[in-house]
């Protein structure tokens, strides 16, 4: 039985499971459960030999994104993908981790805050589309919440932990994690790190790609203390150091990326209460980002970018089980990119490419859940926000006065957002539901004041306007989920009007700073833009031990004056057959993309041509008393296609052919 | 129980009020930051030296704000009462600088104030050095007529000149308006600062050794650029005649390193001159 329920766990969170977007718990495979939220669960069970499932893999944050329904990653290189929800870049949605805000310090958006948090790190990672993902925040293409891994008390009274170890041939990387795990009734701690070291890769026809290695370390570590029966303490505390990070669609890589996560909570439970718990906690988040060109040849100057962004924030939910969430949050961010290059025999120049600036922010949320009768359901969820943002006078406040702007003026903007859906299921088989949101979102530091902020796609620089008025989205999504006895199946529509779309325009007569730019733009505010499509996913148990699992994502955007927006990924299938039996598992997967030549020419998309991907895998367990060890094989691009994603910055192709082998202990 | 979800409750809108309040906005609209002018007199002047007035019972001191160099450069003069070492604040200031080559000499453009009363007790004037000098080489020849006493009388004082480094001083040869002889000064920025500065200079023309004109006809356009990355800043102003050859304007820097301020001479709208430049660098 519990080798069962091993494998099963084993088939939904190994890396077998490349397309387990739902990442659906078993028994969601036989009932239907709404699925506004798709959860990657990457936790332990209770039962401590489940303790393995998250980590035998050694995927990276951004992999297990990648897998999830409605998220797609914008590559700059091999290393450091940017997640988009749909057609919502970073930007546009909000990414936090166990409710934290953190900002990126790379005014590339080199280094998502998905970078530095590894999945040894997490428990789960859950992402919500649209306006019902704006609990965390105000946005408009939803939310990731990376929800941090908290250590079991009461459940072990020995030491307990694993070790995983990777390589991959593609680009002789080696990836190795340890955790280990010690409880009692009062206190359990936690602590786990990944080393991560990877060359250059190769992409399909041996072709290398320059810049593309990179290595990393990552250290976790927390402590849970039971104050009384009804209270938890608990500190986080996550550093991530990156070096030497290669970009291959940019110019420049990055020397250095350090993050320190940190965080104190309390939670206190409630007995007999319509309330039944809350959660406090206090949070300080720290980035620091060192871009620099000092592995690049021919460079015409040597030149240093670094970034800083230092997130001090709280926030209190006040739970009635699942009903009801009330969430109340404060945060300021300070961000600040420079620039300095080093000119032979001259002086060195300097420039705030973010100039220094502050950004406060109060927010009240709830979320409400209401059951009614028929199995109808309504769940509801609102925020409302209030920012007010300012430059500091300093540097970047003298440069902006070239612009005769003021960026230390206060900008002060209240957001709002909130979305309703209706659902109902019929004969416990099918359900519907439809959902009706707005959402708002707050135009990025970069996009009010960056300064000549190079954009590799359409190669101009960028400044920015802080007369941006906030995005409006206006949604809509039907969701019909049916589950037969062998066949489960979901389709998803969703059709969103964004109202003061922000848009980039170029500004005429005007010069780049970066040598080689074409020009200088800046960003508005448009009409509207639209975005409609829908997901697929089906699953199809075909005999006992195979599995058919299908996939296909649609998205089709464009602006009020029929221009498709970019960066949007094209019609995408991906489908698997699975095999197991006992302890031994295989898995043929097939990713077919179409050709993407809905394209925004403003923004220097080109097109992409389609490609058809071929993957193999397998695994295979031993039990040793009470210790596991688990190995797998896989070969990804089996006919070394050379391929890119829309989402590729840079035309730089994929990896080709990829053999790749794990090893995982679990004591 | 219920009293637990009244003090929860409660305790929200006291954490709403709080942080609402602590929120409220704090909008002192700063005023922007003064315009950097050169102050009518400014504090920390440098002495160069005195000498007397001989013939007006005077005393000149020669002040100025920084060390005579090739350029535009600010000259104030106080006088005393050479008997009794009173201020003499009324009167008539002529300078007219003068550089002995041995075998030849020659004057230089110079600004004489036309105030009667001193300010600050200092009678400003500017003097444009075309040359890099020694104290035997160049000279201020001050012209005072003190109204104290009616009288006139001269005194000559010998300064050293060094050359301007970044060269604030061009002189250069126009073929297409009929060979002048110009002189371009700079006057500002002479501390550029990252964002926008004023910028200024002066033409004068050369008529012969001892005559030196503005020139208040021709159209300055500038242009700067970074020279090593060849870009250039957005919304500059270009200098127009304010008066006696002074053209001002507005120069803007993105970035601090080296930057070229280009200008471009125009005439009745035929560009004359178009490769001049002042080299700035800004730390």
């Amino acid at each position: 039985m519990l080798q069962k329920q091993i494998l099963v766990l084993f088939i939904l969170l190994s890396n077998l499971n490349l397309l387990g977007q739902n990442t659906p718990k078993d028994s969601s495979l036989k009932t239907i459960t709404l699925d506004e939220v798709s959860v990657c669960d990457l936790s332990e069970e209770k039962d401590q030999s489940f303790d393995f499932y998250k980590n035998n893999k050694l995927a990276t944050t951004e992999d297990i994104l990648s897998r999830m329904q409605g998220v797609n990653l914008i590559k700059r290189g091999a290393y450091g993908l940017e997640p988009t929800l749909r057609n919502y870049n970073s930007g546009q949605t909000n990414l936090t981790i166990d409710g934290m805000k953190i900002y990126g310090a790379c005014t590339d958006k080199m280094d998502p805050v998905s970078i530095y948090v590894e999945p040894s790190n997490l428990s789960a990672i859950q992402v919500a589309h649209g306006a019902s993902g704006t609990m965390n925040g105000s946005n408009i293409g939803g939310q990731i919440n990376m929800q941090l891994r908290e250590p079991t008390l009461n459940c072990h009274s020995k030491l307990s932990g694993q070790i995983s170890q990777t390589y991959l041939s593609v680009n002789n990387a080696y990836y190795a994690s340890a955790a280990l795990q010690h409880s009692t009734e009062k206190i359990a701690y936690r602590v786990n790190g990944t080393y991560r070291k990877a060359n250059d890769y190769k992409a399909g026809g041996n072709l290398h790609i320059p810049y593309s290695g990179f290595e990393k370390y990552n250290i976790g570590g927390n402590v849970l203390f039971k104050v009384s029966k009804a209270q938890l303490i608990k500190i986080d505390y996550i550093g991530d150091w990156g070096k030497n990070i290669g970009y291959p669609a940019l110019p420049m890589d990055v020397g250095s990326a350090t993050a320190h996560i940190t965080s104190l909570t309390h939670q206190l439970h409630f007995k007999n209460s319509y309330f039944t718990k809350n959660e406090l906690k206090f949070y300080y988040n720290q980035i620091t980002h060192f871009m620099d060109d000092t592995h690049r040849p021919n460079v015409p100057m040597h030149m240093d970018m670094p970034g800083w962004t230092k997130t001090t924030g709280m926030y209190n939910e006040l739970f009635a089980s699942d009903k009801l969430k009330i969430r109340l949050d404060f945060h300021n961010v300070y961000a600040r990119a420079d620039m300095t290059m080093y000119p032979t025999g001259e002086p060195i120049m300097y420039m705030q490419t973010l100039p220094e600036n502050n950004l406060n922010n109060a927010g009240l949320a709830i979320k409400y859940k209401l059951d009614l009768k028929h199995k109808q359901q309504l769940n509801f969820n609102a925020r409302a926000d209030y920012y007010l943002q300012s430059a500091v006078r300093g540097i970047g406040y003298k440069q902006w006065k070239v612009f005769n702007t003021n960026i230390t003026n206060e900008l002060e903007d209240v957001l709002k957002s909130g979305n309703i859906s209706y659902s109902k299921t019929f004969l416990d088989k099918l359900l519907i539901q439809l959902s009706v949101g707005y959402g708002e979102r707050l135009a990025t530091s970069n996009e009010r004041y960056g300064y000549y902020l190079f954009n590799r796609q359409d190669q101009y620089d960028y400044i920015g306007n802080i007369l941006l008025k906030p995005e409006q989205s206006y949604q809509s999504e039907l969701l019909i989920k049916h589950s037969l006895k062998k066949i489960d199946y979901s389709f998803n529509f969703f059709y969103h009007h964004i109202s003061n779309y922000i848009y980039s325009y170029q500004l005429n007569g005007m010069s780049a700073m970066t040598i080689g730019a074409k020009g200088l733009k800046s960003y508005k505010n448009i009409n509207y833009a639209t975005s409609m499509g829908g997901e697929f996913n089906l699953k199809y148990h075909i005999i006992d031990n195979l599995t058919y699992i299908n996939s296909i994502k649609y998205i089709y955007t464009e602006t009020f004056d029929g221009k498709p927006l970019p960066l949007i990924p094209p019609l995408k299938l991906q489908h698997a057959l699975r095999y197991k039996l006992n302890l031994f598992q295989f898995q043929v997967e097939h990713d077919y993309a179409i050709k993407q030549d809905r394209i925004n020419s403003d923004y220097g998309d080109v097109i992409t041509p389609e490609y058809h991907l071929f993957n193999l895998r397998a695994a295979r367990n031993f039990r040793i008393k009470s210790s596991v060890i688990q190995f797998s094989l896989a070969c990804e691009n089996i006919f070394d296609v050379r391929y890119r994603e829309h989402l590729d910055i840079g035309q730089v192709p994929r990896f080709g052919r990829n053999f790749t082998a794990n090893l995982n202990f679990i004591f | 129980m219920k009293t637990l979800n009244k003090i929860k409750i409660l305790t929200y809108l006291l954490l709403i009020i709080g942080i609402a309040s602590s929120c409220k906005k704090n909008k002192s609209i700063e005023p922007e930051e003064e315009e950097v002018t050169t102050p009518s007199t400014p504090n920390n002047l440098i002495k160069i030296g005195e000498t007397y007035i001989v013939g007006a019972n005077a005393k000149a001191s020669v002040y100025t704000d920084k060390a005579f160099e090739t350029g535009y450069n600010l000259i104030y003069v106080a006088f005393t009462d050479s008997t009794d070492g009173s201020a003499l604040n009324m009167g008539h200031c002529t300078i007219s600088p003068l550089m002995n080559m041995g075998s030849m000499s020659h004057g230089s453009p110079v600004e004489n104030t036309s105030d009667t009363i001193s300010t600050n007790g200092y009678f400003r004037s500017a003097v444009i050095f075309s040359m890099a000098g020694t104290a035997s080489q160049w000279s201020l020849n001050i012209n005072f007529h003190n109204h104290k006493n009616g009288k006139s009388g001269l005194g000559s004082l010998g300064v050293d000149v060094a050359a301007s480094s970044p060269s604030k001083f061009k002189s250069v040869v126009l073929a297409l308006d009929s060979n002048k002889k110009v002189f371009i000064s700079l006057v500002q920025p002479t501390n550029p600062v990252v964002g926008t500065n004023n910028f200024e200079i002066t033409l004068h023309q050369r008529v012969n050794g001892m005559t030196y004109p503005f020139i208040d006809q021709y159209t300055v356009e500038i242009e700067p650029e970074m020279p090593s990355m060849g870009h250039g800043s957005p919304n500059n102003i270009n200098p127009t005649h304010v008066g006696k050859g002074h053209y001002s304007g507005k120069v803007n820097y993105t970035m601090s390193g080296l930057w070229y301020v280009h200008l471009k001479l125009y005439k009745n709208g035929t560009l004359i001159s178009d490769d001049q430049y002042f080299e700035m660098t800004l730390q």
